[in-house]
This record gives C-alpha cells, sequence and structure tokens, in this order.
C-alpha cells in the first residue's frame, strides 16, 4: 500500500531529498489504480443490473411449451364433439343406439385426424379418441296446439297433468315455444307447470299471462318470477335459462335436486311446442299419440384429449353434453 | 527538480484511467440494451397483450358460432369471400361479418394490423390455405394464434349477410376446402391470425 502520510511527519521517511522523491513516487500511482476501482466496480454494478433485466425478460416471455394450444385445442374439441353428437341425432337418426354412437365415434376419429395432420407441422400431436356415451331419449312435440296427450299410460297421469319422463339425472336443450301468448291460461292455479320432483324437493316453473306480460315463476323452497311481453310467438329455453333469447335470472333449471321426475301440469293452458333431451333411456309409454314423440338420442358422448408438444404431455377427458343447464 | 519530472507521468496516468473508466462505462451500458420494459415496438409485453387479444376473438367467436360462420362466408358464384375485390380475400378492412366487427373492435382501431389465413386439408390429403384477410407481410414482431374449426357435410354456407343459404359445403362446387374427412367430416379448417403493431 502506497504511503500517503504528508513529508516530514511520523510514518514518513526522515526529511530529505531521497523521501521526497519515494513518496511522490509512490503517490503517482494511485490516480491509475483508483481509474482501475471505479471501472470495476460500474461493471460489477453493470453485471448484477443485467442480471436482474434478464430475469424480468425470461419473466415475460409467452409460453412456448404449448400449453395454451392445449387449452384452444380442447375447447375445439367440445365443439366438434357437440356437432358430431347433434348430426348423430338429427342427420343420422338411427332408432339404434349403437348405430348413433358408432357415427359419433366415426366423425369424432376423422376430426381427430384432420386436426393431428395440420398440428404436426408445427411438432404438435393432438389426439382425439371416444371413450363412452349416455343414453338417453329425444322427446318432442310440434303440434303448436294444446300439449294435451290422449295417450298416457304412465301410472297416476291424465291427459292434462302427465309425466314427462322419470328417474332424470340430467336434462338438456329444453326449449318450449309458445305460440299464442294469449293462451297461456289466467285463471286462477290453472297455468302450465312445469314440475321436476325427487321425491322430498321440489323444483316448480310456471308460466302465466296477464293483460299481455307473460310471466314466468319459478318455485324452489322460495318464489321469483321474471317477466316479458311478447309481440308474437317466443321461446323459453328452460335449460338455458332464457326467455326470447333474454336471460331470465331466476331460471335455474332443477337447482339442487336429485334423481327428478319431469312432469308437465295443466297442459291445456298453453299453445306451442316443447323439445328436449333427457339421460333417460326408457321414459313412460305416453309418447307416439298425437305428436307426442320419443326418438332414441345420444345424450352425452365422453372423449379422452391428448396434446403432445416437446415439453408438454397433455391428457383429459372431457364430457360433452350441449345445452346442459350447467353448460 | 524530481517532483517537477514526475507531472508528465501524472497526466500520462490520468489519461490511461480515464480511458480505463471510459470504457468500463461503454461496456456496461452496452449491456442493457432494449429490455422488455423499453417502450418501443418490440416490446415483448405488447406482443403477449397481443397474442392474448387474438387468441380470446378466436375462443369468443367460435364460443358464440360467429367463426364458423366466417369460414363458410362463401359466395358461390364469385368462388370468392363476400364482398371482396378481384383478389378473392379481404384487404383493407375486416370480413363484414360478426367474427370481422371482433376484429375490427379489437384492432383495426388501435392501428394493430392482422392477417388471418385458412389452413385444411386438401383431397389428396396435403396441406392447402386460403387468405381470408391479408394486410400485408407481418414485421418481426408479429405474433399468431390459432383455433380448429370442424366443417360437417351437412353445415350451410352463408350469405352476405350471415344466414344460412340453405346450399350446403357437401354440394357446393366452388367452396375453397374439399371433402378430405371420413364420416360426415368435411374437413377441419384452422384458422390463424397474426397480429402486429404498423
Amino acid at each position: 500500500m502506497a504511503d500517503l502520510s504528508p513529508v516530514g511527519t511520523a510514518g514518513g521517511s526522515a526529511a530529505g531529498r531521497d523521501s521526497r522523491y519515494a513518496t511522490a513516487r509512490e503517490r503517482g500511482q494511485i490516480i491509475l489504480v483508483g481509474g482501475f476501482v471505479i471501472a470495476a466496480t460500474l461493471i460489477a454494478l453493470a453485471l448484477v443490473m443485467n442480471s436482474a433485466i434478464y430475469t424480468q425478460n425470461l419473466a415475460t416471455q409467452s409460453d412456448t411449451s404449448g400449453a395454451v394450444d392445449a387449452n384452444a385445442y380442447q375447447r375445439a374439441v367440445e365443439h366438434g364433439t357437440a356437432d358430431a353428437v347433434v348430426y348423430a341425432n338429427d342427420v343420422n337418426d338411427s332408432s339404434d343406439y349403437d348405430d348413433l354412437e358408432a357415427n359419433v365415434t366415426e366423425n369424432v376419429a376423422a376430426f381427430s385426424d384432420l386436426s393431428t395432420r395440420q398440428a404436426v407441422t408445427r411438432g404438435h400431436v393432438p389426439n382425439v379418441s371416444v371413450v363412452d356415451g349416455t343414453e338417453g331419449s329425444s322427446l318432442t312435440y310440434d303440434g303448436g296446439v294444446e300439449f294435451t296427450n290422449t295417450g298416457v299410460s304412465h301410472a297416476g297421469d291424465d291427459s292434462n297433468n302427465w309425466t314427462i319422463a322419470d328417474g332424470v339425472d340430467s336434462t338438456r336443450r329444453f326449449s318450449i315455444g309458445v305460440d299464442d301468448p294469449l293462451s297461456l291460461n289466467v285463471s286462477g292455479n290453472k297455468e302450465l307447470h312445469v314440475v321436476a320432483d325427487d321425491g322430498s324437493d321440489e323444483w316448480r316453473m310456471n308460466v302465466s299471462e296477464t293483460g299481455g306480460d307473460v310471466t314466468i315463476g319459478i318455485y324452489n323452497g322460495t318464489y321469483t318470477e321474471c317477466n316479458y311481453t311478447p309481440s308474437n310467438s317466443f321461446w323459453i329455453n328452460v335449460t338455458a335459462g332464457t326467455v326470447a333469447g333474454s336471460v331470465c335470472e331466476p331460471l335455474s333449471f332443477a337447482e339442487g335436486i336429485g334423481t327428478y321426475d319431469l312432469r308437465y301440469e295443466n297442459t291445456s293452458a298453453i299453445e306451442g311446442n316443447y323439445s328436449l333431451l333427457v339421460d333417460d333411456s326408457s321414459p313412460p309409454s305416453n309418447y307416439g299419440t298425437g305428436d307426442h314423440e320419443e326418438e332414441t338420442a345420444i345424450y352425452s358422448t365422453t372423449v379422452d384429449v391428448t396434446y403432445r408438444t416437446s415439453d408438454l404431455y397433455y391428457e383429459t377427458e372431457v364430457r360433452v353434453a350441449p345445452g346442459e343447464a350447467d353448460d | 527538480m524530481v517532483t517537477d519530472d514526475r507531472g508528465q507521468a501524472h497526466t500520462l496516468e490520468g489519461v490511461v484511467a480515464s480511458l480505463v473508466l471510459l470504457s468500463a462505462v461503454i461496456f456496461a451500458l452496452e449491456m442493457t440494451a432494449v429490455t422488455p420494459l423499453s417502450a418501443s415496438t418490440s416490446s415483448q409485453h405488447l406482443e403477449n397483450q397481443q397474442e392474448s387479444t387474438a387468441r380470446g376473438i378466436l375462443g369468443s367467436a367460435a364460443e358464440s358460432g360467429a367463426l364458423k360462420q366466417s369460414v363458410l362466408f362463401w359466395n358461390e358464384t364469385s368462388e370468392q369471400f363476400h364482398n371482396t375485390s378481384a383478389v378473392g380475400y379481404y384487404t383493407s378492412g375486416p370480413p363484414p361479418n360478426e367474427f370481422g366487427r371482433m376484429l375490427n373492435r379489437s384492432f383495426d382501431r388501435q392501428g394493430i394490423a392482422y392477417n388471418v389465413y385458412l389452413g385444411f386439408t386438401s383431397a389428396g390429403g396435403g396441406r392447402g390455405d386460403t387468405r381470408l384477410v391479408y394486410q400485408g407481410r407481418p414485421s418481426d414482431n408479429a405474433v399468431r394464434a390459432t383455433w380448429t374449426v370442424p366443417v360437417f357435410e351437412n353445415d350451410q354456407i352463408y350469405d352476405h349477410e350471415g344466414q344460412p343459404t340453405g346450399t350446403t359445403v357437401a354440394e357446393s362446387s366452388s367452396f375453397y376446402a374439399s371433402n378430405a374427412g371420413d364420416g360426415a367430416v368435411y374437413n377441419v379448417v384452422r384458422v390463424e391470425v397474426v397480429v402486429w403493431r404498423i
């Protein structure tokens, strides 16, 4: 270390030409050494700063593993499978459930094949295959008049109050079309009721009309309602919770009800149509008379989705039941 | 006068020390070029945001059916998308349908350019693609999002007002994609949106 003591003080050399010479010679290098020290400090600081910036850079990098793509693919599969189920039920329209399921399996496999061919060009390998399905029934009426059913044979039913399906776990695409709003009976307790009853609890929807205003009332332990003023015919989408396309807040189909029996009451108090799918493969023999029809249908399909990239293996099972209440 | 003689050496040392300092400062500055937080067009944050927006548009359009409608928005007579010029795709604006309005709301008004490509499988099993929207060559900072849309044989082509024409893709002789799937699956269209800041 250089001797920084002033000339002639203690610690310095004895006064004299030689000692002054020696001190001045040592002081001279302090400038260079100081320069080096400051430079090294600056570079060390820059290193620390830079590693912090690099960390930020890494943290903001977008996902490259393909997890987002896998998620997008899963949603595309949900739509594709729903389309395949609708195609089988509406277009294939076989009365044999195995035929319907074979149709869905074939179409899902074709979708899987084509989408894989496109994704492999980016190094992603998706695959989808049908695991199983649930048999159900499609129940429809397109008579356009009262829902009164003269062909009922289920115990306890009459033509005006009859069971749609019993032992139902879930229902999808349940919609009621009102052809003539003025046909909705207004007197007393005679309006149309849709009842889901699990033996201990009851979910009840009634549709009534007063002075041109239609009230959709929901009784589920407590009573709530929403209103709609129709100009002509309109649809109540019971499982989607909408009336003429607008959300009806209280309408949440069979909420809090276990396995239920589904029935209509006062069917003479409406003129229109209905359609629904239930997961009950053998509904009561109330169908076949008039325009009340029952057909074998696929209620839901479960598919296995896998998505592979170099960094990711994603696999999940997806149950597809288009138009279900919690869909 | 030995100490006076050291004057030149001091000066030299000072010069050398300043050079060392200067080079250290330059080196340190070089280490911090463009960071993710720098306000520039190459910002990683902006790219991430644009990618998420594009993916969000595709997702919600797929959910509402607008994406499929746009894929089937085909003019059979002129064999191109509805209301396009001779090139057959949209260049200066979005398609005049719901998907186009979603693109317009998110990108056109923000000064962001985008291309939309439709990829499909050709009849021979190879890859085919067509442009739906083409606004130019993407910059180096472009990002992309994709979505898969299955098309069934009974899916109808839409007219310029967004209504089904009654003609299914299987019946159409001029639809851009051919029947490449087994069973009732006609084709699977991969919608790719490429987004960049102008």
